[in-house]
């Protein structure tokens, strides 16, 4: 068994010292493959601070919020105190990955349920003012918290 | 010399390496004046949509009490005290001029009603003159309120408002009145402030009331 073993090793030096050209020739194309990988990963993809993708996430939200206002839902959605459609037609404008909550706010207190972020070290929130619907003048404050980033 | 010419192969694999950690480093150093300026410039251009939004809310006040020509001013009072308030709250700065002024529907003669108001964060002497009439002056205004001084006016003509404060600050308005049409028109000086932008704007907007 161990001169089994032995001869299986010294065939293989053998036949490795025999092959050299093709082994040069492997670790060329395996330094040209690296170079090349780390070329495209870094000019393909730009690396990005995490700032940017948060003031990111910000503006998706708000074009979110300005969608439904241009469409009229948003103006609807808070007269009737309902934050949790306006959490829902934001689907499409805020990863899933995110967590997020909706609040409503008149001139002295939430009208809907504020989340509890004291435990969360990453939030940041948008906001959008509505000065009511035609001849219902209701001065309202829209939040979006988002965090989980 | 010789050791390297044998070890050909794992020659080209360090220097591959070491090309790769100067790609990367050039890359980073070279992109980060670009990320920072991409990141100021979408920080800026969000501010600046917020502030937009804020003063085309302020307008639409008026479009959402147009049925209530009354409480108009009152409640574009009330909605840029509201704005205030909550910007405020998060460090941002509000700072806005308005001027109301609501003719009636009626033929010949009626009074113009006019009304200024303060949210300039700081007290007032205002100043109103209709066309080249002895110009009517508040006695001081305190930030937050509003005064409303009235004019007898034919109904059909054009008329200028010289609206002014403190003796530095001066802008025309002007009321084209409509006879058997009540007339609205609101004057808007706004200044907004945040850590990335400024925003301002004055502008006037007329209306024909139902």
């Amino acid at each position: 068994m161990c001169m089994e073993v032995t001869l299986f090793i010294r065939n293989t030096i053998f036949y490795l010292e025999n092959m050299k050209g093709q082994i040069y020739t492997l670790e060329v194309g395996i330094a040209i493959l690296m170079i090349l990988s780390i070329v495209i990963f870094l000019f393909l993809n730009p690396p990005e601070s995490p700032e940017y993708n948060v003031i990111n996430y910000k503006m998706n939200a708000y074009r979110g919020l300005e969608t439904l206002e241009r469409t009229g839902e948003l103006r609807r959605y808070i007269a009737g105190n309902n934050a949790t459609a306006i959490n829902g037609s934001l689907n499409p404008y805020i990863p899933n990955f995110l967590s997020r909550a909706v609040v409503i706010f008149n001139d002295t207190t939430n009208l809907t349920t504020k989340p509890s972020l004291s435990n969360i070290n990453n939030s940041v929130s948008v906001n959008y003012f509505l000065a009511g619907d035609f001849d219902d003048y209701k001065p309202r404050e829209v939040t979006v918290y988002i965090w989980g980033y | 010399m010789g050791v390297l010419m044998r070890n050909k192969g794992q020659m080209f694999l360090i220097t591959a390496t070491i090309i790769i950690v100067i790609l990367v480093l050039l890359r980073t150093s070279v992109n980060l004046p670009e990320m920072l300026q991409k990141e100021k410039e979408l920080k800026t251009r969000f501010e600046k949509e917020f502030f937009q939004n804020t003063a085309d809310e302020l307008v639409k006040v008026i479009d959402i009490s147009y049925h209530q020509p009354s409480n108009i001013t009152n409640n574009v009072f009330g909605f840029g005290n509201f704005t205030r308030k909550k910007m405020t709250e998060r460090l941002q700065s509000f700072e806005f001029l308005y001027v109301g002024v609501i003719t009636p529907a009626s033929s010949g003669n009626g009074i113009m009603n006019v009304t200024f108001v303060n949210l300039l964060n700081k007290p007032i002497n205002a100043t109103l003159q209709l066309n080249s009439f002895v110009p009517v002056n508040s006695s001081e205004m305190s930030d937050s309120s509003s005064w409303t001084t009235n004019y007898s006016i034919a109904q059909g003509q054009t008329y200028t408002i010289i609206v002014g404060y403190n003796g530095t600050y001066s802008e025309n308005v002007t009321i084209q009145t409509r006879v058997n049409k009540s007339v609205y028109i609101g004057f808007f000086d706004i200044t907004l402030t945040g850590p990335e932008t400024t925003y301002k704007d004055k502008f006037q907007k007329n209306y024909t009331l139902p």
